[in-house]
């Protein structure tokens, strides 16, 4: 129980940085948006072997953490939650893929390990860049945006709807959970047995709630296609900022920024 | 203003929640409809905007057969406030659920705004239009639910249970803001001390019928019809009793 509603609290941690008012928080959703974008394609792209071209785009999440205010630990430990996944994808590289690529301090390094690293970058890079999107932008406001950019409003509005019920669903698991513990003695967890009727009143609770909440859609004119409010244009100085930033991150794809600094030691 | 003639509803299981229920409400008047758990609060409310359908009997309500085609209308004109405001504040932002209504109804985004600001304005709570619905307390809630279906600026006003989830002084602002409001309003509650403070007429239900209809103070009074009904006599009138 006290690991959902920490949970809980932590969703709620992130989307109240939201609401600074720091140059980050004030640049236009869009422009956020799109630099978003095109950073996770560009990092995306890059070679399964070439972290050197990778290191760079550090600097963007330290960047924009520094000057959005946003606290390193709130972004790190939603992090940790992502790496598992790709940490089992990329597991099995270094065990097929054994060729050496080279010697580190003379212990060999293969590309296999090159590879699995890079895929361990990448996540750590995507991930903190979308959590940052989030921590700088309300909601509403990047779902005007996505609306905007012709993202189909069936998805925006589930987006919303998710968004907007996820907390109700945490919390009401939290109610039955701390409900099922008062019950059963010291006891940690659910019994394996009693997950599945666990899960199905949740379910059940949860169907129950979508039709209440359909209804009162339904009951406010809804009928299938909402129109979203309007969202205000992007500036010329954000759309210059974006620009600037977009236009940074696809040089440091075409040129390796490791290898130019490091050309000036060598 | 809403006028039901003889209307039986029962559901899939088998439960007969209304039979043969007949009522007029005049424009203007405030109405409670109580009864114990079970008594056909709930269905007779949404009888009236048509989320469930009678088979038998006649509603009216604005004006408006309520049937199949003419909903639209119908839920223009009567603004139906859930039991928990969680089901009906949907929107990540309390300003976008309030205009929610006027947007899905065709009005242009300027006359949606106007809508939306003045159903603030009524409300009073000018200091929520940028906060997300799920942080706000359980009264702030309320208000906003009703701003939201105010907005659409409707004739009629139904409430299921609205003094549930409030703290002592959110139901008295609650009542405050009730009285300023001059639809028609039909409340469904078990509050009865509520029912003595803002309606002026009272009909209780039991067993899916209308067992009793006349002024709160005479029908409280009555302890043999109270105790016949399921209910108890509110307190602040029990001295008297």
């Amino acid at each position: 129980m006290p690991n959902l509603t920490t949970s809980l609290n932590k969703i709620r941690s992130l989307e109240e940085l939201s609401e600074g008012t720091t140059a980050i928080h004030r640049l236009h959703p869009m422009a956020k948006m799109i630099t978003t974008i095109v950073y996770l394609v560009v990092v995306i792209s890059f070679d399964k072997y070439d972290i050197s071209g990778l290191i760079p785009f550090f600097v963007y999440p330290i960047l924009l953490m520094a000057l959005g205010e946003i606290p390193y630990q709130s972004v790190l430990s939603r992090l940790l939650i992502a790496l598992p996944f790709s940490f089992f994808a990329g597991l099995s590289n270094p065990f097929f893929d054994r060729e050496t690529a080279f010697l580190l301090l003379g212990v060999p390094i293969s590309w296999g390990m090159l590879s699995f690293l890079s895929i361990l970058i990448k996540t750590v890079l995507a991930v903190s860049a979308v959590l940052i999107l989030i921590a700088t932008t309300p909601m509403d406001k990047l779902a005007a945006q996505l609306i905007r950019m012709k993202v189909p409003r069936i998805f925006v509005m589930q987006l919303m709807l998710t968004y907007r019920y996820l907390t109700l669903l945490i919390s009401e698991a939290a109610g039955m959970m701390t409900a099922y513990h008062l019950r059963s003695k010291g006891q940690k967890g659910i019994r394996f047995e009693h997950v599945g009727t666990f899960m199905g009143q949740l379910l059940l609770r949860s169907f129950d709630r979508a039709e209440r909440v359909y209804l009162a859609m339904k009951c406010r004119g809804y009928n299938g296609s909402y129109q979203f409010a309007v969202s205000e244009r992007m500036g010329a100085a954000d759309a210059l900022v974006a620009a600037v930033i977009c236009v940074i991150f696809v040089l440091m794809r075409l040129f390796n920024i490791s290898r130019i600094v490091g050309s000036f030691f060598g | 203003m809403i006028h039901v003639r003889n209307i039986s509803f029962s559901y899939p299981d088998g439960n007969q929640a209304l039979s043969d229920v007949s009522l007029d409400i005049a424009e203007g008047e405030t109405v409670a409809v109580v009864g114990a758990n079970g008594a056909g609060k709930s269905t007779l409310l949404a009888l009236l905007v048509g989320i469930l359908a009678a088979k038998e009997g006649e509603i009216e309500i604005a004006g408006i057969p309520v049937k199949k085609g003419r909903l639209e209308e119908i839920r223009r004109k009567v603004g139906f406030v859930f039991q928990n405001p969680d089901d009906q504040l949907f929107m990540a932002r309390v300003y976008d659920d309030i205009a929610f209504g006027p947007r899905n109804f065709g009005f242009g985004q300027q006359e949606s705004k106007r809508m939306a600001d003045r159903a603030i304005e009524i409300m009073k709570i000018e200091h929520l239009r940028d906060r997300a619905p799920h942080k706000l307390s359980g009264g702030e809630k309320r208000n906003v639910a009703i701003a939201a279906v105010l907005a659409m600026d409707p004739e009629v006003l139904l409430f299921d249970e609205p003094s549930s989830y409030l703290d002592p002084k959110s139901r008295r602002n609650f009542i405050r803001a009730m009285e300023a409001l001059e639809h028609t309003k039909l409340i469904a509650t078990h509050d009865l001390d509520l029912v003595l403070d803002l309606c002026e007429r009272v009909v209780i239900l039991k067993q899916g019928r209308v067992f009793a209809d006349g002024s709160p103070m005479d029908v409280f009074l009555n302890r043999e019809l109270m105790e016949e009904s399921g209910l108890e006599i509110p307190l602040s009138m029990q001295r008297r009793a």
